[in-house]
């Protein structure tokens, strides 16, 4: 789910921005009521070197600065000890999702190496393995799914930060959040119960019996199933998330900016499409690519609409299998076999990488431009 | 702040004390059975009756597949694993605290949706013929093979949409069993498999899902057990036997493969054999299969005593007809059986020995 | 007057379609973008109105198929008591990861530790659940051999949560004003008296909104559940073992929309209503606690 973790972008810009940039334990904080010389809020007055008072002023700053370089408190190192525990915590659960996965992908790894990434056979029976079909299948249905969310998604987030009015700003842009909150397992339902019957009986015949003429493509089966449905599934999934973290970055664009584009004589239309949107595309980069690094992470709405088919898509109609929905189908049965099992975590193991280099550069980028808050989701189901 | 602070803490403790005093006053013992999609709707039927002669006890189940069941088992995941394929003796070796107890007795049939041809219309099928459907080799319901064995049959010229398992089905083991039997391309390509590499079609989770696929896709062909053809009124292929004849599944077909299976006297004593195709006689369907309950030995004491005496129930009360044949079962055929399962459950009951009953 | 050299009055007819067409033209993405979102929450109530009562909230799923009498009071008491376990695991490690990045955020470890809690938030689902299922559930190795049990889900659900409520933590204790904290220091108290006395207090709207937060994004999960627990249709005596695994709203919308039994499908529904409003009213909840502690926050200056 995607609940965008920032709060309200005016007290980032009044007090995270400024403040937060200096750790608290640069103070030397000491039990006894003596003053702290590395703090800046807390340094004496500018010391006047040429009158007697800056004399005094001297000795006070060299005594100061021998109590800043005194040992910190015992108690004060015990306090800090225990603190970096909690840390460890999170560095071990890091250690523990790595290690597990390598260390149980490791006789695939070995076995396969480097041409697992492209065999495309999947054959438990004859000990067979390789990612390629559940590769492509993963970045077919991600594919669809941002090619069908991010026209939409942009074109809404100009909406929310531009054109709609006043007064229904505010609960237009909640709307959009909160939806962004439905559990995955509820878009799968719907698919099933909606959106494949229409896909399968309306949809995929109509793209047959247009498009389907011309190029081999769009010619393919009604089955309601395939990359069609989880694509655009996940994609409604997707547009949310997209939407709220461009408005985000279009909501910072100066108001200088803006109004130099009018007083160049524009309308708002240029404005906003020609001024505003390309002084965010960093922004929008990012909001794609954390759009990407959820949809690619999908994996209920998927089962369950994906068709589960270990064949490459010839068709947009056709069905397929992502490395998600195959390791959920199968992975407490591919336990009985060694190397069944370790090469189903290895291509977990290969989403988990997409995902993680993804993620961080969708986040990196992002907070270079929201300069130092968290924006974006932290959801995924 | 601190109103904050309070509030989330008093809900806190609410849901703690509400859910453990929940927890407290739930049953004396649980079970969770998982595994066979197939046995599933004799399960849910057995649970019901246990749960209201037996109060006290919860019984759980869910369909997911006789892999999940199987594998699950083994690995101390859940109490009771249910299969519809029997331990391999791979899985034997390997897990060798793992007891398989037949406890029931169905089959895999093969289920369509044929526009335009109604249910009373009997469709034949052969083994070879199937098998190039699930190749996809065949792709239209009026292709001249399937015509030429249903010659009164007017097949419209439809696709056939293939849907299988997307999970490690037993089902799927019993179904490819009779392909792989029967013909020799299925064999050299596919083989016998609880999860094997489908060429065409697409995969659904569990027989209730693939039930759904067919009712819900006009040109499907799928397979599911018994039971489930009678909980939704399906209809299905007669498959063509050892003898040559074309067999539809029912009660009465499938006890007849599971005598003529018990009279040869190598069938071994654990049950762990495959029934399919390898059985003479007129009205004998080639595509039966034993129910296992597979069970861990090393479960903890008190889980197993329960497991046990849900077990002996269901070998003896349970095989009345008004649970089996009514859900599409047919009972264990009990004469031969006796002492071949007095042994397994001598297994799970160390130095006890057990009377059963014959069910019914 | 060189009519002919100054720009004609106003702008072309061009521009002024183009600039009404593109206006016009987002105002109909976001229609686009939010209808299938409603029409979600609508088909769940319209499918799913025949079977909402509060018998359906609060007694247990039976009959055969197993569901199609009875409610989802499984599922509502098994995805609680998930959430309560997560939370017993994810807040202490959580908070406690906060405050370590917030006090030590210059040194090197801290920075790395920074970066794997973001590195976290971005690992799937399905990844989860594999490390849950050799952590906690199966009985090889070097894991917990807890079985398919409420506690090794709610485990994992709550590794899930772990980087969620570290990250906004760290967020919370960074919004506290400096001042408070030099005022303090230059008082003389200790730093654990800051972040006892101080700090915390003064975060603690934020941290529970990191742990709501993290509730919101577990509740939905599926995947993790099936590696770790599975579903039960009843409550559970004890929450270890081979038969200590609880039912999931989630859980229970996936299995029932798996049935061919329409009275199921129908069931599904009402339980993907009632997971949907319980989200957005965590939501909304989540929302209020931001902009209340905002404004207490402004209050105070």
């Amino acid at each position: 789910m995607g609940v965008t973790l920032e709060s309200d972008t005016e007290s980032n810009m009044n007090e995270g921005q400024t403040l937060a940039k200096e750790p608290l334990s640069t103070l030397s904080a000491v039990p006894s009521p003596t003053l702290s010389a590395s703090s800046p809020g807390l340094q004496p007055n500018t010391p006047d070197s040429t009158s007697e008072q800056g004399s005094r002023t001297k000795s006070v700053l060299r005594d100061l600065r021998k109590v800043s370089t005194q040992r910190i408190h015992r108690s004060e190192r015990i306090f800090q000890g225990t603190l970096l525990v909690g840390g460890l915590f999170v560095l071990a659960l890091f250690a523990t999702v790595l290690g597990v996965s390598l260390v149980e992908a490791w006789p695939s790894i070995t076995k396969f190496g480097w041409s697992f990434l492209w065999t495309s056979t999947w054959n438990p029976h004859r000990h067979i393995f390789g990612a390629w079909t559940y590769i492509v299948g993963t970045f077919w249905v991600t594919g669809i799914a941002l090619l069908f969310a991010i026209p939409i998604a942009i074109l809404s987030s100009l909406f929310l930060s531009d054109y709609s009015p006043k007064w229904l700003v505010g609960a237009v842009s909640t709307l959009m959040e909160m939806l962004a909150g439905i559990p995955s397992i509820v878009f799968g339902a719907f698919g099933i119960i909606f959106m494949v019957p229409l896909l399968r009986d309306h949809v995929e015949p109509f793209l047959a019996n247009t498009l389907g003429r011309h190029w081999d493509f769009f010619n393919g089966d009604a089955m309601g199933y395939g990359i069609l449905a989880a694509g655009l599934v996940v994609g409604i999934m997707v547009i949310p998330l997209v939407a709220t973290v461009t408005r985000d970055s279009l909501v910072m664009v100066p108001r200088e900016t803006v109004e130099a584009s009018y007083a160049l004589g524009s309308t708002k239309a240029e404005m906003v499409f020609f001024v505003k949107l390309p002084a965010v595309v960093p922004g929008i980069i990012g909001s794609v690519i954390l759009g990407f690094g959820r949809a690619i992470g999908e994996t209920m709405a998927v089962l369950l609409l994906i068709g589960n088919q270990a064949s490459i898509p010839t068709s947009i109609q056709d069905v397929g299998y992502t490395i998600s929905s195959l390791l959920a189908n199968t992975f407490t049965y591919a336990v009985i076999d060694p190397l069944y099992s370790a090469a189903e975590i290895e291509l977990g193991l290969i989403l988990l990488v997409i995902s993680l280099v993804v993620n961080t550069l969708g986040r990196e980028l992002l907070m270079k431009l929201m300069g130092g808050r968290l924006a974006g989701s932290v959801g995924g189901g | 702040m601190n109103f904050v602070k309070r509030s989330f803490g008093l809900a806190a403790a609410l849901a703690v004390v509400s859910v453990l005093s929940g927890v407290g006053s739930a049953h004396a013992t649980d079970l969770t059975i998982s595994g066979s999609t197939m046995l599933f709707p004799l399960e849910q039927v057995w649970a019901n009756a246990y749960m209201k002669s037996h109060p006290g006890v919860h019984i759980s189940v869910a369909s997911t597949g006789s892999g999940f069941g199987i594998s699950n088992a083994a690995n101390g995941n859940i109490t009771i694993g249910a299969s519809d394929a029997y331990l391999t003796k791979d899985l034997r070796k390997r897990y060798e605290s793992l007891a398989s107890i037949p406890v029931a007795f169905d089959d895999t049939q093969v289920i369509y949706n044929i526009p335009g041809i109604g249910k009373s219309k009997l469709i034949r099928m052969d083994g070879p013929v199937l098998a190039r459907i699930f190749m996809g080799k065949i792709r239209f319901w009026d292709d001249k093979a399937i015509r030429a064995i249903n010659p009164s049959v007017k097949f419209p010229h439809q696709r056939i949409k293939v849907i299988h398992r997307a999970d490690a089905s037993g089902t799927t083991f019993v179904f490819t069993d009779y392909l792989s039997q029967t013909s020799k391309e299925w064999y050299d390509e596919i083989g016998r498999d609880l999860s094997p590499s489908w060429p065409v079609g697409s995969g659904y989770n569990g027989s209730d899902a693939v039930v759904a696929a067919v009712m819900a896709t006009p040109g499907a062909i799928g397979y599911v057990g018994l039971g489930w053809i009678n909980e939704y009124h399906l209809s299905s292929m007669a498959l063509k036997n050892l003898d040559g004849y074309y067999v539809v599944g029912s009660v009465k077909t499938i006890r007849n493969a599971g005598k003529a299976a018990l009279h040869d006297p190598t069938f071994p004593d654990d049950f762990n054999r495959s029934i399919v195709w390898n059985l003479h006689g007129k009205d004998v369907y080639p595509d039966a299969n034993f129910e296992f309950w597979m069970v861990s030995t090393s479960l903890p004491a008190a889980t197993m005593l329960e497991v046990k005496k849900m077990i002996i129930w269901a070998l003896t009360k349970g095989q009345h007809e008004k649970y089996t044949v009514k859900t599409g079962f047919a009972p264990l055929p009990f004469a031969p059986l006796k002492p071949r399962l007095n042994k397994i459950l001598n297994r799970l009951l160390p130095g006890n020995s057990l009377k059963i009953e014959s069910g019914g | 007057m060189a009519e002919n050299v100054l720009p004609e009055k106003g702008l072309s007819v061009y521009r002024k379609v183009r600039n009404a067409l593109l206006g016009a033209l987002t105002a109909v993405a976001f229609v686009l973008a939010v209808t299938p979102l409603l029409a979600i929450i609508y088909v769940a109530y319209d499918r799913g109105k025949a079977a909402l009562s509060l018998s359906f909230l609060t007694t247990l799923p039976g009959g055969f198929p197993v569901g199609i009498e009875g409610g989802i009071a499984n599922g509502i008491v098994g995805s609680l008591i998930l959430i309560v376990i997560a939370s017993l695991l994810s807040v202490p490690v959580g908070v406690w990861a906060g405050l370590y990045l917030w006090d030590q955020s210059h040194t090197p470890l801290a920075k790395a530790t920074r970066l794997l809690s973001d590195l976290l938030l971005g690992v799937p689902s399905v990844i989860w659940g594999v490390v849950g299922f050799y952590v906690f559930s199966t009985n090889t190795g070097y894991g917990f051999h807890w079985g398919f049990s409420g506690l090794a889900a709610g485990l994992t659900l709550g590794f899930i949560m772990i980087p969620i409520v570290t990250r906004v933590t760290e967020q919370a204790l960074r919004d506290v004003p400096r001042s408070y904290i030099e005022g303090a220091l230059a008082l003389g108290a200790s730093r654990f008296q800051v972040v006892r006395g101080l700090a915390i207090p003064a975060a603690i709207t934020g941290i529970g909104t990191g742990i709501l937060l993290g509730v919101l994004n577990v509740l939905g999960q599926t995947a993790p559940l099936i590696f770790t627990n599975y579903y039960n249709t009843g409550i559970p005596k004890n929450l270890v073992g081979s038969n200590g695994s609880v039912g999931d709203l989630a859980m229970q919308i996936f299995i029932y929309i798996h049935e061919p039994s329409k009275g199921l499908h129908v069931k599904a529904m009402a339980a993907a209503l009632v997971l949907t409003v319980i989200v957005l009213l965590l939501d909304m909840g989540i929302r209020l606690l931001a902009w209340g502690s905002r404004k207490y926050a402004q209050r105070m200056g």
